[in-house]
């Protein structure tokens, strides 16, 4: 079954949208002085409107670290350089309490695992009424029933439901509640989302993915979705960020990077996954483990585990995030490097 | 009971007949409930053979009894009916020591590696305790044995003297991998072995399976709630909803031809990597509580093909194609060429 309409087809073209995020130069480094563990180097990105963004990457990626930054939520002493502007303001410098007008407001966040979200204490009610009030004072009709409009938008019946503890909601539930408090306690023009349905069947993961394709639509809300899982970011997204120890290595539009990845990384995650129909042979396995920002090494970060290597410059020095001179795509890799010599473009071909 | 197409195949390592685990719930919650039946039907009436050297893929969402499934099959937890036949003996007929002795013949692989090692002891004492726990060999005769279990496992002869804290995700699932291989078993139960690693460390750790698989002639019961995952291992496929098996058949006409409605649906499921395929409709509803059942099919108030005879008869697990079975009234039966 296709999406006729779907965003993939006549999607935006990269940086043609009004601006609502911007994120430039972004470092962050955790640990401490004696021990400084990097996580994130040198990071930009832009966040349009409207746009559907997925930030791909595998463990030590750095993919959290750059979601819970457009939060303002990496304790600020870790944030070595860079900045996340939203709107006219510079979110890595205000304070805490202006923030608190931004988070759950202006930016809505879901987060992976929608047991530990809540408090097992506290009836649902309870939570979901104290995050209304805190956004939205006097609701015409009662929060109540501001809440009760919610939860029937995520799928949720609310009759007799505010009065139950988290226990008695089974996960997807519980993930359909988070949403609704990231969706309609504010008015969210931003959706940050972090692995939103890792931790669900895969039953309830496409309910999941349908609706928030739904919300997305009908609030114009932009969303950036950080996943481990590239059929995610196929799924539900207009344009992909790969990364890869710390850094973006890819930036496609989503139909580009599934036809044609350009970065050696991109192409070989794409041939690790198992698909069905499942194709014959044996599938493909990348050698050695991912790796993180805090594996410091000389060259290209991904050169050990790339099957394309150029040569000496791979190892000597690490590639810029370069056009690949397709559709506004840009890749980390030497390959697209115009004063190098010459070589292969991986994004000018359909992968193996 | 329907008779499984297993019958036909020899060598029959495992033998599962009728295999039914119920958990009692303690009077006052049944009470406060007011069901009838106070019980979580965790497994109902489960048949399944697994041949030498042959892999069964087991799937479906939480909660449908999978993992249960696995502990009664090598009775790590006694069941409430049926029988479980390994190589011919009775599992559940055995005494304590016998059973001991027999398990040996088996290994098990758990889904997170961080929660099955003890995070205090050497790689190499990790492997090598099914050694000591079966007294199998001297001190000296178990160094060797542990180095080819981890080398099996694709480890390198360093790793043996290394701590869990300093081994990546999917290593420690190789020191999994090797511990459950120590004892050279015929049979290896793997829960969910892939589900929480990267993307690039799961197509390894498929293909440390396939391997094994082909080298060691493994009897494997494979879990997983991703029937893509699965299909690149397994021969066949068994899928599980609410305690009980809905479908059975060789993997590649379990993927390419599912009978089933809830199989169809776990398929339809699975998002593509594609852009170009967004699925459009997803399946409605989700898994009853095993505490109320619902009538008939399990699966009805999901189903959309449900008619009236689902609401009340359950239908019976039976062949419908040359060794695929189904539990659905909509599925004709296939006629049985003598």
């Amino acid at each position: 079954m296709t999406d006729s309409d779907s965003t993939a087809a006549r999607g935006p073209g990269i940086r043609t949208g009004e601006p609502l995020a911007e994120v430039t130069g972004l470092s962050v480094t955790f640990g401490n002085p004696h021990a400084p563990v990097p996580a994130l180097r040198e990071v930009s990105m832009r966040i349009d409107r409207g746009e559907a963004i997925a930030v791909v990457g595998e463990s030590g990626s750095g993919k959290t670290t750059l979601l819970r930054s457009i939060a303002a939520l990496v304790p600020r002493p870790f944030i070595r350089s860079g900045a996340v502007r939203f709107g006219n303001r510079d979110l890595l410098t205000l304070r805490e309490r202006e923030l608190a007008t931004i988070r759950g407001r202006e930016i809505g966040m879901v987060f992976q695992d929608p047991v530990n979200c809540f408090n097992p204490a506290f009836t649902i009610g309870y939570q979901l009424r104290r995050v209304f009030r805190l956004h939205r004072p006097e609701p015409a009709g009662g929060t109540d029933a501001e809440i009760g409009r919610a939860l029937d938008r995520v799928g949720v019946d609310a009759a007799g439901r505010l009065a139950r503890y988290p226990f008695e909601f089974s996960q997807g539930q519980l993930q359909r509640l988070m949403i609704a408090a990231a969706c309609f306690a504010g008015r969210p023009t931003l959706l940050l989302a972090d692995e939103p349905t890792t931790s669900l069947d895969v039953t309830t993961e496409a309910q999941i993915l349908g609706m928030l394709r739904e919300l997305r639509r009908d609030l114009g809300m932009a969303l950036v979705l950080v996943t481990h899982n590239l059929a995610l970011a196929a799924q539900l997204c207009d344009r992909v960020l790969v990364m890869y120890a710390g850094r973006i290595v890819e930036e496609a539009r989503v139909a580009d990077l599934f036809a044609r990845p350009a970065h050696p990384y991109t192409r070989q995650l794409l041939r690790s996954l198992p698909v069905l129909p499942r194709q014959p042979g044996r599938l493909y396995s990348m050698p050695g483990d991912p790796a993180s920002a805090a594996d410091a090494r000389r060259g290209c970060p991904f050169a050990p585990r790339c099957e394309a290597l150029l040569g000496a410059v791979c190892a000597d020095t690490e590639p810029g995030l370069l056009p690949t001179g397709v559709n506004g795509q840009l890749a980390a890799c030497h390959r697209y490097d115009t004063a190098q010599a010459p070589t292969e473009n991986l994004a000018g071909k359909a992968p193996a | 009971m329907t008779t499984a197409s297993g019958d036909e195949r020899s060598n029959i390592l495992v033998d599962v007949r009728g295999l039914s685990k119920n958990y009692p719930l303690p009077r006052s919650v049944g009470d406060v409930l007011g069901r009838r039946q106070a019980a979580i039907q965790a497994v109902s009436d489960v048949d399944l053979q697994i041949a030498t050297g042959e892999t069964v893929g087991l799937i479906g969402e939480s909660g449908s009894g999978k993992s249960t499934l696995a502990r009664v099959m090598l009775r790590l937890v006694p069941p409430t009916a049926g029988s479980v036949r390994f190589d011919g003996t009775d599992l559940l007929a055995l005494r304590p020591a016998q059973l001991r002795r027999i398990r040996a013949r088996m290994g098990v692989v758990l889904q997170n590696p961080y929660g099955a090692v003890n995070r205090r002891r050497p790689v190499r004492a990790i492997v090598a305790e099914p050694l000591l726990a079966h007294r199998v060999g001297t001190k000296r005769e178990r160094g060797p044995r542990v180095q080819a279990a981890l080398e099996m496992a694709g480890l390198p002869s360093g790793f043996a003297d290394r701590f869990p804290a300093e081994l990546s995700g999917g290593q420690l699932q190789r020191v999994g991998i090797a511990r459950a291989l120590v004892l050279s078993p015929q049979f290896v139960v793997a829960d969910e072995p892939t589900a929480s690693l990267d993307v690039s460390i799961r197509a390894q750790i498929i293909n440390l399976f396939a391997d094994l698989k082909a080298q060691l002639g493994l009897a494997m019961l494979f879990i997983s709630h991703d029937l893509a995952t699965v299909s690149y291992l397994a021969d066949r496929v068994a899928v599980m909803y609410l305690g009980r098996i809905v479908e059975s058949g060789p993997a590649a006409a379990l993927e390419r031809s599912p009978l089933h409605p809830y199989t169809q649906a776990l398929i339809a499921s699975i998002p593509r990597p594609d852009p170009a395929q967004r699925s459009a409709v997803p399946p409605r509803g989700q898994i009853p509580s095993p505490l109320s059942p619902p009538p008939g099919c399990p699966y009805h108030p999901r189903c959309p093909l449900a008619m009236s005879v689902c609401r009340s008869r359950r239908p019976p697990l039976e062949e419908k194609a040359s060794g695929h079975l189904a539990a659905c009234h909509a599925v004709p039966a296939a006629r049985v060429v003598p």
